[in-house]
Order: C-alpha cells, then structure tokens, then sequence
C-alpha cells in the first residue's frame, strides 16, 4: 500500500514537472549572459579558454566557494576520522611484486607532471586546477595501491592544502589595498592572448588551486586508507 | 545606494583564518583560540560599519572583480542584509568565548575553530550575495561544515546523527540547486535583481511556480519547518554546545529563514498564496515543535523541539505580512538567536559540570552553579515570554500584529502555544536547576571564567533586548531591516538602474 501511494504521488510530481519543462523553449537561443561571456570574455580577461574565463575571471567568487567546499569536507573528514585510528601504526603488508612496484615508480613522476602542465595551462587549454589537482591525486593513489606502506607526510599536505587556500583569498584581498581595483579584480598585466604568462592572476589562481585540489584529494585518500587497515 | 569596499571582508576575514588556523594552529598551542577571536570580533566590528552605512545609504553594492552585474557576481547589503550579520556574528563572537574554555576538553581545536570559521564564512556569503548560485554555494560551504561539526564527537550517536543530518541536508540543498537551474533556464540570468526584473517584465510562467516550490521545500528544510524538521532533533543536542548555540541560534535563520524571504519577498515578489503558505507552515511547526518538546527529558533535545516551534513564530509573523508583523517577526528572529544559544550554552556549562544532558538526573544545580542557573533563567524567561524580557515583547508584537490584520485564530494559537513554551520551560528549570541536589552531584563546581562571561553577557542582551523597541534605536536596527520586505522587488529596480 505504502508503495502504491508513493507511485501514484511520483506520479503527479513527475506530471507537474514534465509539464512544466515543456514551457522552456527548445533550441532557442535565450542566453545573454552566456552571448557576453562568448563574444567578450578573451578580450575582457585575456585567458585563451573560455571556461576558465568564466571560472575564475568573471564568477572567481563562486570558485573561491568551490575550493572552501572542498577545503571543509578535507578538515571534516579528518576531524570525523583521525579519533579512531592510532597515527604512526603501520601494518606489515605484503609487498607488491616487483613489476608493479618498478611501474608505479615510473609512471608516479610522469603523471605529477602531466597534472602539473594541466593545471599550469589552465587559461591557455581545456583544464585547470580542478582537473589538474585531480590527475595529481591520481598519482599518489597510484602509490597507495601500487606500492603499499607508503605513505606522503601528513603535515606536508595540508600545509600546502591551507597555503593554497589563503594564496588564492590573499590575492583577491589584495586586489582591494591597489588603488583603483577590487576583491578578486585582475590587476596583472594581461599580456598577449595564448602566452603562458598572460591573463593577469587567472594562472597564479589556478596553480594554486591545482596544488591545493591534489593536496587535498591525496589526504583525503591517505585518510581513507589509514581508516579502512 | 553607494558602492562599497568592505563588503567582501565580511567572507574574506573569516576565510582567511579559517586557512591561517589550519596551517599555523596546528603546531602552536594559542594560536586557534586567538584567531577565532580576533576573526569573530572583526566581523562583528564590521557589521558594526556597515549599520551606520547602511542607515545613511540604505543599500550598499559590491561587483565582486570590478564586473558589473548580470556579468559578475554583486553583493548587497540592505538594511535585512545589516541586520542578519549583526545578529550572526553578534552571537558567533560570543560563541567563540565560550569555546576557548569548553573546546579544550576535545583534542584538535584547530579542526573545530577552522570549521567554525568555515561556517561563518558560509553564512556571511549566503548573507551578502545578490546572486542566486552564489548563494547555493555559500549555503553548502556553511551546511558541509555544519555536517561535520555534528560529528565533532565521533561517538556513535553523534555520527548517526550527523549522517541523518548530511542525508536530509544534501537533499535541501538539491532542492535548492535544481530551482536556480530552472530558474536559470527561465531567465537566462544568475543575478537576483536581474532575475526579479525579468520576472516582472517578462511575466512568470509555471516554471516560476515549480521553482518556487522546489526553493520553498529546500530552505524550508534548512529552517527546519515542519515536516521537513526530521533532522533537527538528532543534529542540533548530538554537537558540541557552542555549536548547537550556532545551528540552533543563527544557522537554520541564515540558510532557511533569510533565504526564504529574500528570494520571495526581493525575487518573487510576495503574494497572497505565498503568505498564506508561510502562515501555515509557521503555525503547524509551532504547535508540533511545543508539543514535541513538551515530552522530552534530554535537555539539549528539549530545547531542539523549541527551536522548530520558535521558527514558526516568526514565520508566522513574516507570513502575516504587515510592517508590525515583519518587524515582530525580526524582532523575534534576534531575540531566539540570543536566548537559544544561551539556554543552548547553559546546557553545555550543565554538561561540563555533570557529565549528563538527563535532566531527571540532575536537580538542585542553582546552588552550585548559581550563575549558570541565572543565565539559563533569564533566557528561559525570554523563551517563555515573561514581561520584561525581550521575548515577551516580540511575541507581543505578534499576536498584536495578528490581531490587527484580522488572524484571530493565529493570534489564539500563538497564544496557547506560548502557555505550552511556559509548561515546558518549567519542566527544564524544576527539574534541572531547583529541587535537591543528588548525591553523585555534591562536588562540582561552576564553569571556568570565559564561559561565564559569554552566558554573562547573553543574559544580559535577554534582559535588555527590550530596549531595541526605543523609537530612536528602533530606526537602526530593525525598521531598516523591515523597509526591505515593503520595498520587495522595488529593490532589484533601484539595484539595476544603478548599474546601467
């Protein structure tokens, strides 16, 4: 019967909202905020990708959002999980084989690196320090699986975690001290459209933002892993 | 309406030592309870600012990253926008005060002060932005922490609880998140006075009704209204108690109840069936919320179950619409977040000194820990409305604002269910501080100085609060606050006329 009823109330829900959606015209080009970001925003930030444009030029604040979400759920989990597990126990696990420990090894480096070209190329091609961070963390779970018994420092990463934190709200903050701009304003010189050193503070943003999501992403794993032996 | 610098310091500050915390707070020892000080006392100061600017200005602008809106993101500040920050950070300053002596029992108060100012962050984001995604953000950031201070403990109940907690949260905020996109979709503008022009120019289809609904539903279950107030019961008595003071006191007001007016009365626009949505959720929360309270023997609980019922009191005077029933419902706004925290506080001093929330283990405890009990007394009477205290004279104005737009029977139950507020009240403070002293409760002793001081000095704001109701003081504080609701969409036009 309980069933039955919450069929028949989806039901109705699902009706209103069909209905609904059918208002929103399909194909139409409604968007004006969308147009401007399209037409100006290479001009108006000097960053090649337009994402990034929007982003981290025009809705920077959001983004400073995003990042503290990010920030949050890190400090939670390790304040929800550190209680229960004892730091500086290590179990003795078997090791891996040699093929896959040499592979992990080999390939560590290589994707740090490909993670850092991608966050540092963020204004320029598709990417950023979201994706970017990612690949890195990418890299270390590799290790915990690859190589178990390793372990990345704890203090390390979330000193960097928090540093790229206040690298990114200390500029926006110091767009308000220079005469003239604002909070997350982009007071560098824009520079030449496609050059790795253009688009103002839009790379420093996002090489902090890289360096903090692969931090952060990494501690989580390192959390989870110490939680789960 | 000028433009102003400060305005984005309101999030800055707090960010940035959430941050600072985790990387110094870490290692040396007073580094956490200092920055939570100075990070709490220069928002409050702030606010302070802001007030005389805004009584001066009446509404300040902010385009964050100099882009003018609908392009960038804006910030307001209103006179409600004033008034919210000025009660939030009022109460997180006091908080913190209090922590510096009750966090020292955990081990990590890094971590608690790094999501405590996170928390602010969050509220002071979802406070001053005038864009409807950023808002959705903001909200996260505070709720994400919120989720994780609950769990603060890490004993069972606590993780069950803060569990339910994110379950019921996340799915607010989907709510929340899927009415911006449609919303979006409809107006093809993110910006809320952008948004509220398109909708009177371009008239409001259904899709505007579903979106309504779905932001009704999400902030509604961040202000706990019944029956979306499942959650409340377990998360708010399961946290820490300067955290219970901060969820019960400001957050569900910041996240559900300004959310709530400020997309119906700026974006929306008001309307009967809207008002008379708000007047019945407000009422039936209110009469659940007293009658589950009624029943209660946990302390913390106790006061959770209130909680619900108080948010509908000022639901209720929102709902009624009126200038005396808005400014009623502020009015009672400020003063529950003063008494709720310090009853919230109280019960956490009891806990330090006991070891026990059950209040049929406890008795007596006014004669050991007598300035605990007479704080907790004054915001019990606050609660209760008993005549001087602030809370008498904003549920006054209620029903008096009830009675003259001709909703008796709001009026009578608001009364009754004010009786009830009285009944249980008397159960806390008969069984809790007055009778006899138990055996096992002989040697304690009463809290350390710092969390006197803080349940000192809401005590004091409980007993005084009737004074804001002075005319002259009445102009800056709370009749700004309400020309917001009686200008309504008006603002959006005088915003985006600024800007063009």
């Amino acid at each position: 019967m309980r069933i039955f009823l919450s069929l028949v109330v989806l039901a109705v829900i699902a009706v209103g909202i069909g209905k609904t959606l059918m208002e929103i015209p399909f194909g139409e080009d409604t968007t004006n905020v969308g147009g401007y970001y399209i037409q100006s925003g290479r001009d108006d930030t000097g960053a090649a990708n337009i994402v990034t444009s929007v982003v981290v030029g025009y809705r920077a604040f959001d983004t400073l959002g995003e990042v503290t979400v990010l920030f949050v759920a890190a400090v939670g989990l390790g304040a929800v999980l550190a209680v229960g597990s004892a730091s500086g126990r290590r179990r003795d696990v078997e090791p891996a084989s040699l093929v896959l420990y040499t592979g992990c090894r080999f390939l560590f480096p290589l994707i740090l690196l490909f993670g850092a070209y991608i966050f540092i190329h963020g204004h320029l091609t598709p990417g950023g320090g979201f994706q970017g961070g990612a690949i890195v963390a990418s890299a270390f779970l590799l290790v915990y699986l690859g190589c178990r018994g390793r372990r990345i420092r704890h203090g390390w990463s979330k000193a960097t975690e928090s540093l790229g934190g206040l690298v990114f709200v200390g500029l926006g903050l110091l767009g308000l001290t220079a005469a003239g701009h604002f909070f997350l304003s982009n007071y560098l010189p824009k520079g030449t459209v496609n050059h790795l050193f253009s688009a103002g503070i839009i790379p420093i943003i996002y090489v902090a933002i890289g360096f903090k999501v692969g931090a952060e992403l990494a501690g989580v794993i390192d959390d989870l892993v110490e939680e789960s032996e | 309406m000028i433009h102003n610098d400060l305005i984005p310091l309101m999030v800055g500050v707090p960010l940035a030592g959430a941050f600072l915390n985790a990387l110094l707070g870490r290692k040396l020892k007073g580094v956490p309870d200092l920055l939570g000080i100075l990070c709490t006392m220069g928002t409050l100061f702030l606010g302070f600012v802001m007030l005389r600017l805004v009584n001066a200005h009446h509404v300040l602008l902010f385009e964050v990253g100099n882009w003018p809106p609908p392009i960038g993101i804006a910030m307001v500040v209103d006179g409600l926008t004033v008034f919210m920050l000025l009660t939030v950070n009022l109460i997180a300053f006091l908080v913190v005060l209090y922590s510096t002596n009750y966090m020292s029992r955990y081990t990590q108060k890094w971590q608690f002060y790094s999501l405590f100012m996170l928390m602010l962050a969050g509220m002071n984001g979802v406070i001053v932005t005038g864009d409807i995604f950023n808002l959705f953000v903001y909200l996260e950031i505070a709720a994400v922490a919120s989720y994780a201070l609950v769990a603060f403990g890490t004993e069972r109940q606590e993780l069950e609880a803060a569990f339910k907690y994110a379950v019921m949260g996340s799915l607010g905020s989907m709510f929340v998140l899927l009415g911006v996109v449609w919303m979006y979709a409809h107006t093809s503008t993110l910006n809320m006075a952008d948004m509220a022009m398109v909708l009177r120019d371009g008239g409001s289809g259904e899709i505007v009704l579903l979106a309504s609904v779905l932001f009704l539903v999400g902030f509604g279950l961040k202000a706990a209204l019944v029956p979306f107030h499942a959650w409340l019961p377990d998360a708010h008595p399961s946290a820490p108690a300067p955290i219970s003071a901060m969820l019960s006191g400001v957050l569900i007001k910041a996240l559900g109840v300004y959310a709530i007016c400020r997309l119906f009365y700026s974006v929306f626009g008001i309307t009967w069936e809207l008002s008379t949505i708000l007047l019945t959720l407000g009422t039936v929360s209110m009469c659940v919320g007293v009658l589950l309270a009624l029943k209660q023997w946990d302390m913390k609980r106790l006061l959770a179950y209130s909680s619900i019922s108080q948010v509908g009191y000022i639901m209720i005077g929102i709902g009624i619409g009126t200038p005396l029933g808005i400014l009623a419902a502020l009015f009672h706004l400020f003063n529950h977040s003063v008494f709720k925290s310090l009853l919230f506080l109280g019960s956490g001093a009891v806990e330090y000194a006991t070891g026990t929330r059950d209040l049929r283990k406890m008795g007596g405890l006014a004669r050991r820990m007598p300035l605990t009990a007479g704080t907790s007394m004054a915001g019990s009477m606050s609660l209760a409305g008993i005549p001087p205290f602030a809370g008498f004279w904003s549920k006054l104005l209620i029903v008096v604002a009830a009675v003259q737009a001709g909703l008796y029977g709001y009026a009578i139950i608001a009364i009754v269910a004010s009786i009830l507020t009285l009944a249980y009240v008397m159960k806390m403070m008969r069984y809790g501080f007055l009778g006899n002293l138990p055996e096992r409760l002989k040697g304690i002793k009463d809290v350390p100085a710092m969390m006197k001081l803080s349940m000192s000095l809401l005590a004091l704001i409980c007993i005084a609060g009737g004074l804001l109701l002075l005319p002259q003081v009445r102009e800056l504080f709370l009749t700004d606050a309400s020309k917001t609701f009686k200008a309504g969409t008006e603002l959006a036009f005088r915003i985006m006329s600024e800007v063009r």
